[in-house]
């Protein structure tokens, strides 16, 4: 029976299965023709238009066949014909298997081997993303397709669904500000978003056999918007999220000779409301250094009354180090800074106050070291993939492309062989996930840009452009190697702000 | 007489509108049933509910043996149903229709499909959608009958056809014994009156009778006042719903 109703599908809807596919292609030749410096004029532009062009596809493909036979209404043919709803529903999901995830399987592969990825490597991969497609995209659309009738009413519940989302968030907002989602844009935020996207299979799941075994439409869609409240309210508590990275990374104890504390040697500076406290850091190794994901202030009086509690206000992990590029190795004193809002600080009192820092760091560990040309170079690697650098104005451009899991830091220096060298340019995309493939395209993309010249004139660097051909670049990939929390307590007298110049030219109070 | 069909105190609502308020039918098997009422009397409901597309309030319904909330796949086997609101698949074409359909019942018998294509002039190359309506419910029809259904289902097969093609559906396919039972939904009363041979009347969601038609006629003689026992089905019908609502209202 399965095989009778996909063909059915396939007479109807082969066209746009046929449309959904050259999308898939064209996507895949733009990403190919980009290469690793967007060099093709066309592909750039391309690029854009497919991305949106192929979600699109896909949604209107599965909602196309699943309402091909709708489940909401009672005058349909299909509930009267001896068709039994687990086949029905089986034959709509391999109708979705084999006109979308075996081409982009087919295409993702292709494009990885012509990068000179392995090919059993490859195909593990695309067949792992496309379990994430089927997982997070075709079955959530397939489960609103199923309570509605056509694709019209589809778009209404699902920016119906995107209304009581705005409100979930702005609520939130309003209540709870910044702490409403204590993983969000940060390193560990897969983790929520693991969590959504379970929930989100979860309510799918329900709603595909709410319709297709009890036919339970008004429940259903109930069901949805439940969904998005839950996803929206349902918030992963961040030391939760940070045990459940350690526990991931199988870091326990990787930092225990790391100590950190109040530098009582440097005095606290306070610069237009950010106040930076001076740290001592010791027990990183030399191919190491420390990444704060998050730091929590609290400024308590003596008598235990908290005057101010507050996190770091960059999301996202940074690199813990020096102010001014002057010890960026980890080691060493390091500045803490925590802005305060105006309001509170210009109420502080001048009297000595406690500070508590409850900092969330992770230690990242070098996995590997490569050399590569400057200019026209390449290296491959299973830590790194491929990577190849290219000159540029006033810059050497390094990028990267890997399947699966890239580095999470890349530390590079531009080296001439008499022994010069430019300052080390460190990049990281402070994500933490384990390999979650992005859902259209299986290869990661990454690079950074090391500067051989400044053109205001202002940096001399002792590798510029007329040295870089015969330069070359030093590459070091980072891994996090353990994950770890310091509690810091110390007793300080807040200093009093002193003026910001860069502020239209007036001092900050 | 065995019956195909037993509903008993059958409840359907809607809010606070009730479409059915307690229905008690019998269907005999091997009759032509007319289920006869103005339109909301709740036929189409009944019909429903008996098919298992919508579920009842109250009270039980059995098909084939079988109860309604629990018709699957196996008693769809024997059960065919024509509607006039029937959602055909409008892009397939006839051909393909029948090509799709075939596989899905044990009983289909090709050769039957054949006289029925060929008997009603069914385009094998247009798509639904582009077929009247009058050519929709011969195609419904046609794929109603081809796989021998003990029980087939209609509901209003009449609304909207011409004169001469009721008078074809009725003559070639619909009269002949095929050895299947077959209720009816119409209120169409002239048709109903050339083919059934049991009748139930509903309105409101109420049973007013339920018999033979000849039973019927002795009724409306003994109870609607001495009428002519020749009496069409359409006076009678009349009758009988002018004097329950009267009722009703006193």
């Amino acid at each position: 029976m399965i095989a009778h109703v996909l063909r059915k599908d396939w007479i109807l809807l082969w066209p746009l299965a046929v449309l959904v596919t050259a999308i898939q292609v064209g996507y895949e030749w733009t990403n190919y023709k980009l290469g690793f410096f967007t060099a093709h004029p066309v592909a750039g532009q391309l690029l854009q238009l497919m991305t949106g062009a192929w979600l699109v596809a896909i949604v209107v493909l599965s909602a196309a066949v699943v309402q091909e036979d709708t489940i909401p209404g009672v005058d349909q043919d299909w509930l009267i014909r001896p068709v039994p709803r687990t086949q029905l529903l089986m034959a709509k999901l391999l109708f979705l298997l084999l006109t979308i995830c075996v081409p982009m399987l087919l295409v993702n592969v292709a494009d990885a081997l012509a990068l000179g990825f392995p090919a059993g490597a490859s195909i593990g991969l695309a067949l792992y993303k496309e379990s994430y497609v089927v997982l997070c995209l075709i079955l959530p659309v397939m489960a609103l397709a199923s309570a509605t009738r056509n694709l019209v009413e589809l778009l209404v519940l699902m920016a119906a669904m995107v209304v009581v989302y705005a409100a979930c968030l702005w609520v939130g907002g309003a209540f709870f500000g910044a702490d409403r989602c204590p993983t969000c844009d940060t390193a560990i935020s897969w983790i929520q978003h693991l969590l959504q996207h379970l929930g989100v299979l979860a309510g799918a799941i329900v709603i595909l056999c709410l319709q297709y075994y009890r036919r339970r439409t008004q429940l259903s869609r109930g069901v949805a918007f439940a969904g998005v409240v839950v996803v929206v309210c349902l918030q992963i508590p961040w030391n939760v999220a940070f045990g459940i990275q350690s526990w991931v990374t199988g870091s326990h104890g990787g930092a225990a000779s790391v100590s950190i504390d109040v530098d009582t040697g440097a005095a606290p500076r306070n610069t237009g409301g950010v106040v930076t406290v001076p740290l001592k850091i010791s027990g990183v190794a030399e191919d190491e250094f420390l990444m704060a994901d998050r730091a929590r202030f609290t400024i308590k009086t003596d008598a235990g009354k908290i005057l101010y509690r507050g996190t770091n206000s960059y999301r996202g992990s940074a690199p813990l180090t020096a102010d001014r590029g002057e010890a960026d190795s980890g080691v060493g004193t390091v500045l803490a800074s925590m802005e305060l809002p105006r309001s509170i600080y210009s109420h502080l009192p001048a009297a000595q106050v406690q500070l508590g820092i409850d900092y969330s760091l992770t230690v990242m560990g070098r996995t590997a070291e490569f050399k590569l040309r400057a200019v026209d170079g390449e290296v491959r690697s299973p830590a790194l993939g491929v990577c190849q650098s290219r000159s540029s104005t006033n810059v050497v451009l390094l990028r990267c492309k890997q399947i699966g899991q890239a580095p999470v830091c890349y530390r590079a220096t531009l080296i001439v062989p008499e022994g010069r060298h430019n300052p080390e340019v460190l990049e990281c995309s402070a994500d933490y996930r384990p390999y979650i493939p992005p859902p259209a395209n299986m290869i990661a993309f990454s690079g950074l840009q090391l500067p051989t010249a400044d053109s205001a004139g202002l940096a001399h660097y002792p590798v510029d452009p007329s040295s870089v051909n015969e330069a070359y670049i030093r590459l070091e990939v980072y891994q996090p190697r353990a994950h770890f929390q310091r509690q810091i307590q110390h007793r300080l007298t807040l200093p009093s702000p002193t003026p910001t110049p860069h502020r239209d030219g007036k001092a900050a109070s | 007489m065995t019956d195909v069909i037993e509903i008993r105190q059958l409840v359907k609502r809607y809010g606070e509108f009730g479409a059915l308020r307690g229905l008690d039918l019998s269907i005999p098997a091997g009759s032509v049933f007319a289920l006869v009422g103005a339109s909301g009397a709740g036929k189409t409901t009944t019909l429903k509910i008996l098919l298992n597309i919508i579920e009842p309030t109250g009270g039980t319904a059995r098909v084939l043996g079988v109860d309604s909330r629990r018709i699957g796949p196996s008693v769809l086997q024997q059960v065919g149903y024509v509607s006039e609101n029937q959602v055909l698949p409008v892009r397939l074409r006839v051909q393909q229709f029948f090509d799709y359909l075939r596989p899905c019942y044990h009983s289909w018998d090709e050769a039957l499909e054949r006289d029925l294509r060929s008997q009603l002039r069914l385009p094998p190359r247009r798509r639904i959608g582009e077929l009247s309506h009058g050519m929709r419910l011969k195609l419904a029809l046609a794929c109603a009958l081809a796989f021998r259904p003990q029980l087939l289902i209609l509901d209003e097969p009449f609304s909207g056809l011409d004169a001469l093609t009721r008078d074809e559906m009725i003559r070639e396919f619909l009269r002949e014994p095929r050895k299947m039972s077959i209720l009816i939904s119409s209120h169409e009363l002239d048709e109903v009156e050339r083919l059934a041979t049991h009748v139930a009347f509903l309105d409101e969601g109420r049973l007013l009778f339920q018999g033979a038609l000849t039973d019927l006629r002795e009724h409306a003689r003994t109870n609607l006042g001495g009428g002519n026992p020749s009496s069409s089905l359409r006076a009678i019908f009349v009758a009988m719903v002018t004097a329950a609502r009267q009722a009703v209202a006193a």
